[in-house]
């Protein structure tokens, strides 16, 4: 089974860290490069904008890549849970006299074995429905704006032709 | 240079913000549904040891629910903030 807290550590251990290092690298590299050619402010706002807006979206996308594999998981465990075999390994604990194990009726704790192999299910799919719907909105208003910034640069570029 | 520093500490205060917020809403997402929905079986201790675990779990969900909440409520005005400042100067640089 999918297990949420590894998502969670996975980005804000791993990806958080490997993403802001690189957009710190890329940051310093762009300033070194505007210095020698004296670019202008806006060129290098431009770039660390781009940099950013694609860097979010390669996670989210990866986001949504994962929690639709998740969803799918979660859902076809709920809808085809697995059948254990109940046979001989169940034993009554609940009179504290442990050195009088005897064999019980396997209602109580198999049910209740159930119920929370059911609740894990469904807990799995609302965590994966909220990743999705989270991960794709993220994903669709920064697509969004990746596409202003190339339909903006190509004016640009169209205008510095023209003059 | 410093308004060069000053950009990339926008973006990156937006990205960590970001990351934060999705974070926030899985974990809370994910801890109020293990509070109305347990997934822990007690099946190795008796009843009265498992209705306490039960209530202690519960408890357990509701205060991590609430702390995940907590993140949401301090990352998501920090992200819009610095938003709006990144598409303020933005707009002030086009025109």
């Amino acid at each position: 089974m999918f297990n949420i807290g590894i998502v969670i550590i996975g980005i804000l251990s791993v990806v958080l860290p490997l993403a802001i290092s690189i957009l710190i690298i890329v940051a310093i590299v762009k300033a070194v490069q505007a210095n020698k050619k004296e670019d202008s402010f806006e060129k290098f706002e431009s770039s660390i904008r781009s940099f950013y807006v694609y860097l979010i979206l390669i996670c989210f996308l990866f986001g949504t890549i994962g929690s639709t594999i998740y969803l799918f998981d979660s859902g076809m465990n709920l809808l085809l849970p697995k059948k254990e075999s109940r046979t001989s390994s169940y034993y009554d604990y609940s009179s504290k006299n442990y050195d009088s194990l005897t064999k019980a009726s396997p209602t109580l704790s198999v049910i209740s074995k159930d119920n929370a192999e059911k609740n894990s299910n469904i807990v799995d799919l609302f965590t994966a429905l909220a990743f999705l719907t989270v991960s794709l909105t993220i994903f669709i208003y920064h697509s969004k704006i990746a596409k202003e910034n190339f339909d903006y640069k190509k004016e640009q570029k169209l205008t510095e032709k023209i003059v | 240079m410093s308004k060069k520093i000053r950009v990339i500490y926008l973006y990156l205060v937006c990205l960590i913000s970001l990351f934060l917020i999705v974070g926030a809403i899985i974990s809370s997402v994910n801890y109020f549904a293990q509070y109305f929905f347990p997934t822990n079986s007690y099946s190795y201790s008796s009843f009265g040891d498992r209705k306490i675990e039960l209530e202690n779990d519960k408890i357990e969900n509701l205060r991590n629910g609430i702390s995940s909440l907590a993140l949401l409520a301090v990352s998501t005005p920090l992200f819009i903030y610095h938003w709006k400042k990144v598409e303020t100067e933005r707009k002030e640089m086009e025109v």
